[in-house]
């Protein structure tokens, strides 16, 4: 692990690696590296997408993806942050791992992140004519159906 | 008059759509999806999902972290018990208790439960998917001798919310050890015979052998897990990669068939509950007696920083992810459902495939609606 981080370190400069007080080490990338990087990473081994979570942070919205390697049960955490809450927009990792297709349609239809080169980019679990993305944290919910 | 001979590359098919649910008696719950018919083979599946989505997570949000635990009974309604035990585990790991070992067991006891109780109801209607009502009625008969035993002690037959953080809601009820020990041989014995009556069927067999075949590479790459994954010889129980609770300390076999087919998946399953029984089996006579609850405060605050939490529900490797930034509710919780994956898997998988044979790949899926949703 700490000779595939020192690698990333060197190809990815600017990406920055949080491995103390963590779970799993995590890489923070720019939106501009995230393709290559993961693609980087499908290559070193990391064949099981474990999960994508759909961020916001506040200021910025952004994407925690979660991979495993099947082989040695290693788990690595790459997180990217959008700057442009207004359109968000990302490549799509969708090729590289299948298990990314409703990931990326559950983050578009929640999060309002548009993924680039998505086969699908629909809302997946609200309505086609819904307004907004609710797992943002400025969504006001004028029911007051959860935020109560 | 003119003869015409009809050679088979002249005649034309056009696609057509098929709607696939939401009220469909295979889906079990309330699932769209839209397919793409050419003739009787599907070419495309489109599900359209949020029927039963309540935002779980976004609710997770506003509550407090005793309370998220009720929400996860929710999500898959038939691994109710390994839910919360996930979000009690990954709070526990967070504020750093030691839960004792009395829960430990209980905990996995009732896990293994759970899972034998989704695997019979499986089973049941697995049966009825294809076409054989018999299953169900003897499923659900064995399956409510687990509810009655859940009932006695968590209060709940099918929503138990039993954990808590740090420990479990109350004691076993002074019967517990003694049903466990009369429902085990009973299981035990009907379970070939159950068997038997599927897999001694010709036509069962014909809709189960060597139709939806999952290779491994795809089983990994479309994020299947659980006996999906197994019956793809894809080692991925995660009480074998990161045991948690008592499961560190017991024997078990991780089933695994490599045929990828219907059949590979049922058998997986068939056999895992016999596994299930060995844990139960092993752990029933030693619950050790050092109480049901570790000291936790009345209100609980999660220290910042993010917490992942993985254990093995009926339906696959399911994950709890807990962002918190220090206050009493969490920033942000995520749930890896199994379903939801495995539901990505059938869109590949049912493609090409005749309709009847969807419905048979669906059923081996054993999707839980509301697990996909959320």
């Amino acid at each position: 692990m700490e000779n595939l981080i020192n690698k990333i370190q060197s190809k990815f400069p600017e990406a920055t690696v949080e491995t103390e007080g963590v779970q799993f080490p995590v890489i923070n990338v720019s939106p501009a590296d995230y393709y290559t990087l993961m693609e980087r990473l499908y290559d070193e081994g990391f064949d099981y997408l474990f999960a994508m979570t759909g961020m916001d942070w506040g200021k910025e919205l952004g994407v925690t993806n979660h991979l495993e390697d099947t082989q040695t049960r290693e788990m690595i955490v790459v997180k990217v942050k959008l700057e442009d809450r207004e359109n968000p927009e990302i490549e799509s990792i969708e090729n590289l791992w299948k298990a990314a297709h409703l990931h990326e349609r559950e983050i578009f239809d929640l999060f309002g992140i548009n993924f680039k080169g998505h086969s699908v980019m629909k809302r997946l679990l609200l309505t086609d004519d819904w307004q907004g993305h609710p797992m943002r944290k400025d969504w006001t919910d004028e029911t007051k159906m959860i935020i109560r | 008059m003119n003869q015409v001979t009809l050679q088979p590359k002249d005649i034309k098919t056009q696609e057509y759509f098929i709607n696939m649910g939401p009220q469909h008696p295979a889906a079990h719950g309330v699932l769209r999806l839209i397919l793409t018919m050419d003739g009787e083979v599907v070419k495309n599946i489109e599900p359209d999902l949020g029927y039963i989505h309540r935002s779980i997570e976004k609710q997770c949000e506003y509550e407090g972290y005793k309370q998220i635990i009720h929400l996860t009974d929710r999500m898959d309604y038939l691994s109710s018990h390994i839910n919360n035990e996930a979000v009690a585990l990954a709070i526990e790991k967070a504020l750093e208790i030691e839960v004792p070992e009395r829960v430990k067991v209980i905990r996995t006891i009732m896990g293994e439960l759970t899972r034998i109780a989704s695997h019979l109801l499986w089973w049941g209607v697995m049966g009825m998917d294809v076409g054989a009502l018999t299953t169900f009625m003897y499923a659900f008969r064995d399956r409510e001798m687990i509810n009655d035993i859940m009932e006695e002690t968590c209060g709940a037959r099918l929503t138990m919310s039993y954990s808590t953080p740090g420990g479990v809601m109350f004691d076993l009820h002074k019967d517990f050890v003694k049903r466990i020990k009369e429902f085990i041989p009973h299981l035990r014995s009907v379970l070939p015979k159950y068997d038997e009556l599927l897999t001694g069927n010709v036509i069962f067999l014909k809709r189960m052998k060597g139709v939806g075949i999952l290779s491994p590479e795809d089983a990994v790459a479309l994020g299947a897990t659980g006996p999906v994954a197994r019956g793809s010889g894809v080692a991925s129980d995660v009480r074998k990669i990161k045991p948690y609770s008592a499961l560190d300390r017991v024997d078990f076999k991780e089933i695994l068939y490599t045929e990828g087919d219907n059949l590979a998946r049922y058998n997986v399953r068939m056999k895992e509950m016999l596994e299930s029984l060995n844990i139960i089996e092993q752990l029933i006579d030693n619950i050790p007696d050092d109480g049901i609850q570790a000291k936790t405060r009345a209100l609980i605050k999660l220290p910042k920083g993010e917490f992942l939490q993985r254990v093995e529900t009926a339906r696959g490797d399911m994950g709890v992810y807990i962002v918190s930034d220090g206050k009493k509710n969490p920033y942000r919780v995520k749930f890896r459902s199994p379903g939801f994956s495995n539901l990505n898997t059938l869109i590949e998988l049912g493609k090409n495939n005749l309709l009847g044979d969807l419905i048979a790949i669906s059923a081996t899926m054993d999707f839980v609606i509301p697990d996909i949703d959320r």
